[in-house]
């Protein structure tokens, strides 16, 4: 705003709203934020309290082996299973159904002391390759592995042949 | 003389070939296109209908009880000698229900040619038998499988799934999901008619007055 002081104008920078909260205004501002700082907190307390809940209700049912070595061979073939309800997830993450299912049937394979290739080979004849992340390096897959390297040496090829004449040119 | 300015071309700079019609310069769009079509046409595969490893091998072999009468066993011998169609289907499940009229008409219809044979899937007595009383039953047995072990051994990952079954006791198709018109009249009564005409015999089967 523009004030006048003598003969001069002079253009005065309008004074902010904060600059007027006053002192005892703090104070009250200050009242306001703790009542919204205990609000949070108590939706805070209030959602662990559910969440502990909820995570008790759905317990994850334990697999006790005999041995680490089980129990690894065990945890790692629920990586490399797929879930085929939920095909992005793997045995270990998913929680459908039929994923406890088959998390129950690796489980016994394992106790019983079949190998993870014995494990797989049965649910591949029974479910098809797709329950494998991994597929098999066969015939019918040998693009699907090769491909990417050679699509990368294809690529890099061209890009060194194009890079190459482009400097002889400049040079 | 003014010295004849040679304008260079974009092509020309790149390639040392006069025309613009040469196939180096359409090659990487061309690779690119033939890419998106390959990609494109996979994209409307459905991932959920996996091809099953049990065509052309012979059915699993089990035994369950029946649903209705608890205390007699089903056994998978019992597929021998006539045309099956074997449905896992549960009360719980929607798709079953919208299903189920189709069911009853294929039943109803072809009931000298085939038999209809159920498996009930993680499901409870007093939740089924309502339900078949409501929707009608088709099913010439129906065997429990509340745990689902049973449909495991035939690679079931979720329901209806319809399995096809030869006199031989062989599984000869498999549809995943609800059986439709379009899915019975290209998938299903072809094959039918294929393992009638291999076998005229079948026709004309009498079913038994026992059904469970």
């Amino acid at each position: 705003m523009i004030k006048r002081e003598g003969n001069e104008l002079l253009w005065v920078r309008p004074a902010k709203v904060s600059d007027r909260i006053k002192i005892s205004e703090t104070s009250c501002l200050r009242f306001e934020l703790l009542s919204v700082g205990l609000f949070l907190m108590c939706c805070v307390s209030v959602m662990c309290c559910l969440s502990s809940i909820s995570m008790a209700a759905t317990a994850k049912p334990v697999y006790p082996f005999d041995s680490l070595q089980q129990q690894r061979t065990f945890q790692q073939l629920l990586t490399e299973l797929r879930c085929l309800v939920c095909q992005n997830q793997n045995l270990a993450n998913s929680e459908a159904d039929l994923a406890a299912d088959l998390r129950q049937e690796v489980y016994q394979a394992v106790r019983e002391g079949q190998s993870s290739a014995r494990i797989k080979q049965h649910l591949v004849q029974v479910y098809g390759p797709f329950i494998l992340f991994k597929p098999a390096v066969a015939q019918t897959t040998w693009v699907l592995w090769t491909l990417p390297f050679l699509l990368l040496i294809l690529g890099g090829g061209i890009t060194v042949s194009v890079v190459r004449r482009y400097g002889r040119r400049a040079s | 003389m003014p010295k004849a300015i040679k304008k260079r071309t974009k092509c020309q700079s790149y390639i040392k070939v006069r025309s613009c019609m040469n196939i180096r310069l359409w090659l990487p769009l061309l690779i690119v296109f033939g890419l998106v079509i390959v990609l494109g046409f996979s994209l409307t595969r459905n991932p959920h209908q996996l091809p099953s490893t049990l065509i052309h091998q012979p059915a699993p072999i089990f035994k369950g009880p029946l649903l209705l009468h608890p205390t007699q066993e089903f056994s998978s011998m019992q597929f021998k000698g006539h045309i099956t169609l074997f449905h896992v289907f549960a009360s719980w499940c929607v798709s079953c229900q919208g299903e189920h009229p189709i069911l009853m008409d294929i039943a109803r219809h072809f009931k000298h040619v085939l038999v209809i044979d159920g498996l009930n899937y993680k499901d409870q007595r007093n939740q089924v038998i309502p339900w078949l009383q409501q929707y009608g039953n088709p099913y010439h047995h129906i065997i429990a499988d509340p745990l689902g072990k049973i449909a495991m051994q035939w690679g079931v990952y979720g329901t209806p799934e319809t399995f096809l079954i030869d006199p031989q006791g062989r599984v000869q198709a498999k549809i995943i999901g609800p059986i439709d018109l379009q899915r019975w009249h290209q998938q299903l009564l072809p094959r039918i008619v294929q393992l009638l005409t291999q076998a005229p015999a079948l026709s004309g089967y009498k079913h038994d007055k026992t059904r469970g």
